[in-house]
């Protein structure tokens, strides 16, 4: 009796690991998952407005909002930072401080870092949340590939683009995007206060 | 004598070039204009009546054939970031090279046949590796537009290709059809990613908008060329895409600015 018990007791231990060992596994699993679906695999150098080189992997250990703009634009873009810093506005001030602005530009010849600095004062961008990007062409189409933005340049130097605000989680993985131009930002707001945790 | 030993040596010579690797040949289009499907529309008032622009297009080399499984083997054997099992979900979906039977066998498909399951990730990256970029669709378009010969014949066998049903394998590259810029098996055999796949048109934004998702396929059909549906299931296809995707009877060709060209 006394070693049918003892048999019982180490059968069930011995189960009990196997489902914690399950568990870690699945939970290792996932963390795989995660990086593999990352944008940060995209690891190039885009220059700031500050002509600060940085690398696609340092918006890591931060929610970002995302999004591909240009800087003569006059109708949709304005309306794409509106829309983002009425997020930047609603977002609770613990998430606030643990979230980041990114406007990447479409124009690859245009929107050099100056350029782009002019445009942060004169849009009031808080230079302590909101960064503006330039990169060469094969980056910009690479980064739209991969966010499922689509642009073409018109001739007048002009450009046709989606409308996107993406949300990516500290990892670099989309959580949401935001479709559309003057969007209720709630869905967004949500998934952010989420992913957080 | 001399004119056996001359004989003789060349044999060898003559061999290697009866049958030159094909994939690494490239013909060049010479410049000119021509209205893509995606610049031609309908004039608001007459809908009979095409108010259309024209895309002038700078000379460019393009492959003669789609890339096949063989090459595309060689690049993965030097490159093995780019095999099945190292690939990233961002940059090929799972079904990435599906159809071979491991990273580096080919035993399922055929070597000269086209390549598929490729993303544009990876597509890219092939090119690059050879100093060269995806074709844009302006160029391969263009390329397809053969100069406007054979427009009709052209077409038919396009429609002709998406009649058929999927096929199990593909044919072997260049064995489909030949126009007469000498470049082969243009949409008559694969759809081929080309490097702006994702660019913006009208139609496919109505749908990211948000505006009305049913309106995709009208407003799809406003645009472009009426006449030429082949065209607009090109256009439509290529809107469909995302970057990571790989689907069984989707490849590429590579294209290479001509140097006069880009010095300019």
């Amino acid at each position: 009796m006394k070693s049918l018990f003892v048999a019982l007791v180490l059968f069930i231990s011995v189960f009990a690991k196997l489902g914690i060992a399950h568990e870690a596994h699945h939970q290792k699993e996932k963390v795989e998952k995660a990086s593999s679906e990352s944008i940060f695999n995209l690891n190039e150098k885009w220059t700031t407005q500050d002509e600060k080189v940085i690398l696609l992997s340092e918006l890591k250990g931060h929610s970002s909002i995302v999004a591909m703009t240009y800087t003569s634009c006059e109708h949709s873009c304005p309306l794409i930072i509106e829309d983002m810093k009425r997020i930047e506005k609603s977002l609770a001030p613990k998430l606030k401080d643990s979230t980041q602005f990114y406007l990447f530009s479409l124009d690859v010849e245009r929107d050099l870092p100056q350029k782009l600095k002019a445009y942060s004062l004169k849009r009031k961008l808080d230079p302590t949340h909101w960064t503006l990007l330039h990169g060469d062409s094969r980056r910009v189409r690479e980064l739209a590939a991969a966010l499922g933005v689509r642009f073409k340049k018109e001739p007048g130097g002009d450009f046709d683009h989606s409308n996107i605000i993406t949300l990516l989680n500290s990892e670099g993985t989309i959580e949401f995007q935001q479709i559309g131009l003057n969007q209720d930002p709630r869905e967004l707001l949500e998934k952010a206060a989420r992913s957080l945790h | 004598m001399i004119l056996f030993c001359f004989g003789f040596f060349s044999l060898p010579f003559a061999f290697a070039f009866a049958q030159p690797n094909l994939a690494d040949l490239q013909v060049e289009i010479p410049g000119g204009s021509f209205v893509p499907f995606d610049l031609a529309a309908k004039s608001a008032k007459q809908p009979k009546v095409l108010t259309s622009r024209s895309a002038a297009v700078a000379s460019f080399s393009i492959d003669k054939l789609p890339v096949t499984n063989k090459d595309f083997l060689a690049f993965v054997k030097v490159n093995p970031e780019w095999r099945r099992s190292q690939i990233k979900k961002i940059i090929a979906d799972s079904h990435y090279l599906q159809d071979w039977s491991s990273d580096l066998s080919l035993r399922y498909v055929d070597a000269a046949s086209p390549v598929t399951r490729v993303s544009w990730f990876a597509a890219t990256a092939y090119c690059e590796s050879l100093n060269k970029t995806l074709p844009t669709t302006e160029q391969w378009e263009y390329a397809l537009y053969n100069h406007g010969r054979q427009l009709k014949q052209t077409n038919e066998k396009i429609l002709a290709w998406y009649g058929k049903p999927n096929q199990k394998l593909i044919p072997h590259a260049g064995s489909v059809s030949k126009n007469d810029f000498g470049v082969h098996d243009l949409g008559t055999s694969i759809w081929e990613w080309t490097e702006d796949f994702n660019s913006f048109l009208s139609a496919t934004d109505m749908r990211s908008d948000g505006k009305d998702s049913n309106l995709f396929c009208g407003s799809g059909s406003q645009m472009g060329n009426p006449n030429d549906y082949a065209a607009f299931m090109r256009y439509s296809f290529r809107a469909s895409l995302q970057a990571n995707y790989t689907t069984a009877n989707l490849g590429f060709r590579c294209a290479r600015k001509n140097e006069l060209e880009s010095a300019k």
